[in-house]
């Protein structure tokens, strides 16, 4: 099993009255996560704590593809209880969080998402993010309609296609990628990375141990105005004793 | 990421299309899933069989028309069915008709 050292923050923000943002970390079975609630006050708290609830219950199988799916099974439970209660206690308002997930084991992970919370990967001086937002302005970049600067500054950039009770059908996406040891991860909320420029997570995620790189990102949103909840997991894989 | 690894993300994410315009059934979905994150990791493909991402809260029994707990949960008072409502009305209007011309004729 590979060693993982890990912290997770999570940070009202300046504007913000109250922190929709939820962080989970499961180190023994390889499990991080961050949620961002929306819906407002109370809607969004209890959505976004309801999902790390879940998966903060998931158990961990030995073949690692059972264990994609049971984290599937877990968002998409929180998916149906969030419609429930959307309609009985919200008179239908929506009710929901986005959230990226990473399943680590030795040599691989997982990342699992819906909507625009991310995981990035730091190999080297090199930063790569691993999700893909489900946004509207994540489709016209796919489509070649604009460019990655430009969707950043685009007025709809915060519209997300996707979160975990936003529709009856909630389609989770899954990709894989390998991990080797000095590999550090990050998953955020959209209040990190629209506060702070990507070099500027780079360069901070480089530096110092996990604990200093959270800490200074989550400072970092802080300094930049933090207009909304930020929520940072950074995740360093150690070469195993 | 190499070659081999973008190729298996772009068809997971073909795959999740698929199932999300229902071009592809849930069951069939996972197994498709299933085998090909096993062949990347080198893990062996699970043999029991999967039937698809679950839709309800894990443990919320599937309430069925046949469910005695769903006949309990339908065992509101039955309405008066309005025929009786206006046969017992015609009978309360005579019976006062009655009174009232036994009052006046006696």
């Amino acid at each position: 099993m590979a060693d993982w050292r890990y912290c997770a923050l999570t940070d009202r923000g300046i504007k913000r009255k109250h922190n929709e943002d939820a962080v989970v970390a499961v180190p023994a079975i390889g499990l991080w996560a961050v949620a961002d609630g929306m819906g407002g006050h109370e809607a969004g708290d209890v959505a976004s704590t309801m999902v790390t609830a879940a998966l903060a219950k998931v158990s961990r199988p030995d073949n690692f593809s059972v264990f994609v799916d049971q984290v599937e099974d877990a968002l998409n439970a929180v998916n149906q209880t969030l419609r429930d209660h959307s309609s009985r206690e919200f008179e239908g308002r929506v009710m929901g969080a986005t959230v990226v997930v990473m399943l680590a084991t030795e040599g691989y992970g997982a990342c699992l998402w819906a909507g625009d919370s991310r995981l990035y990967r730091l190999r080297g001086d090199d930063l790569e993010q691993i999700s893909r937002d489900h946004s509207q302005v994540q489709r016209l970049v796919d489509a070649g309609l604009l460019s990655e600067d430009e969707a950043e500054h685009h007025p709809n950039a915060n519209v997300i296609t996707r979160a975990v009770g936003g529709s009856s059908h909630l389609v989770v996406d899954v990709v894989m990628f390998d991990i080797v040891p000095g590999d550090r991860f990050l998953l955020c909320s959209d209040g990190l990375y629209n506060e702070v420029p990507r070099d500027g997570i780079r360069d901070t995620l480089m530096a110092g141990t996990v604990d200093a790189a959270a800490q200074s990102l989550i400072d970092g949103a802080i300094a930049a105005g933090a207009r909304d909840n930020v929520s940072v997991v950074v995740v360093s894989a150690e070469a195993s004793a | 990421m190499n070659d081999t690894l973008k190729q298996l993300n772009a068809e997971l994410l073909a795959l999740a299309e698929d199932y999300s315009n229902a071009g592809v059934g849930a069951a069939e979905f996972r197994r498709r899933r299933r085998e090909m994150i096993c062949h990347w990791t080198g893990q062996p493909t699970p043999s029991d069989p999967d039937n698809g991402p679950a839709t309800l809260p894990a443990g919320a029994p599937v309430v069925t028309v046949d469910d005695p707990a769903a006949a309990e949960t339908d065992s509101s008072p039955e309405k008066p069915s309005p025929l009786g409502l206006i046969i017992l009305l015609l009978v309360l209007a005579t019976g006062g008709l009655a009174s009232l011309l036994w009052f006046v004729l006696r």
